[in-house]
């Protein structure tokens, strides 16, 4: 494959719709470069269609932009609880430190446990927070790209 | 505090610690394993809209 292509390009000639680009990446991240070359490719389609079908994939963009924004706003409050757990997560840890003065060797060996599990749970929480927020960062990017594209359209 | 009151507080302190724990974990399996299929279902839903499109223009 030529090393000069752009990122929709180099995805169209190795005809791998359903893969991310590996090879001369243009942008920091692969979901974005595949949501990028669709995001041409939409315009292009977009230019060319006659007036009266170009409503309709308006129309259609459109509830793309919905369904990506309700999307977006669900990953928003998983992302809050998801912070919730890691702070709560962090406070068991933190509890279970009391194993230094538990009254006896079983006791110790539970805290420890409490305190080790809390700490993982607690990096769970912010890994899985910030997971999500980037998953929702890209989503609201997209949806605001094809509100410029219909913005754009509609307006010719 | 008797040391029997200790042991029972700390007792409880593992079982509830413990229970916190657990439900957490889960949520954070539902959290990651929902995140992935969003991503999946995210390429998919692309290329719906692409094909919608192209089936509207020709």
């Amino acid at each position: 494959m030529p090393d000069d292509l752009d990122v929709g390009e180099e995805r169209k000639v190795a005809n791998l719709p359903m893969l991310p680009v590996s090879k001369g990446e243009i942008v920091p991240y692969r979901e974005n470069a595949l949501i990028l070359a669709t995001e041409d490719e939409i315009a292009d389609l977009l230019a060319s269609l006659p007036p009266d079908k170009k409503r309709k994939a308006i129309r259609r963009i459109n509830r793309e932009i919905r369904h990506l924004r309700s999307s977006a706003e669900n990953g928003h409050l998983m992302g809050n609880v998801s912070i919730a757990v890691g702070g709560l997560g962090s406070a068991i840890g933190a509890s279970g430190l009391l194993a230094v003065v538990a009254p006896s060797v079983a006791v110790t060996i539970a805290l420890v446990s409490v305190t080790v599990g809390g700490f993982f749970v607690a990096a769970g929480g912010f890994a899985a927070a910030i997971f999500l927020g980037r998953n929702r960062i890209s989503e609201l990017e997209k949806a605001q790209h094809l509100e410029d594209l219909a913005k754009e359209n509609s307006n010719e | 505090m008797s040391e029997f009151d200790r042991f029972a507080a700390s007792d409880i302190l593992i079982l509830l610690g413990g229970t916190v724990l657990i439900l957490c974990t889960l949520f954070l399996f539902y959290a990651f394993i929902a995140g992935f299929k969003n991503k999946k279902t995210k390429v998919n839903r692309d290329l719906l809209l692409l094909e919608d499109l192209r089936a509207l223009r020709d």
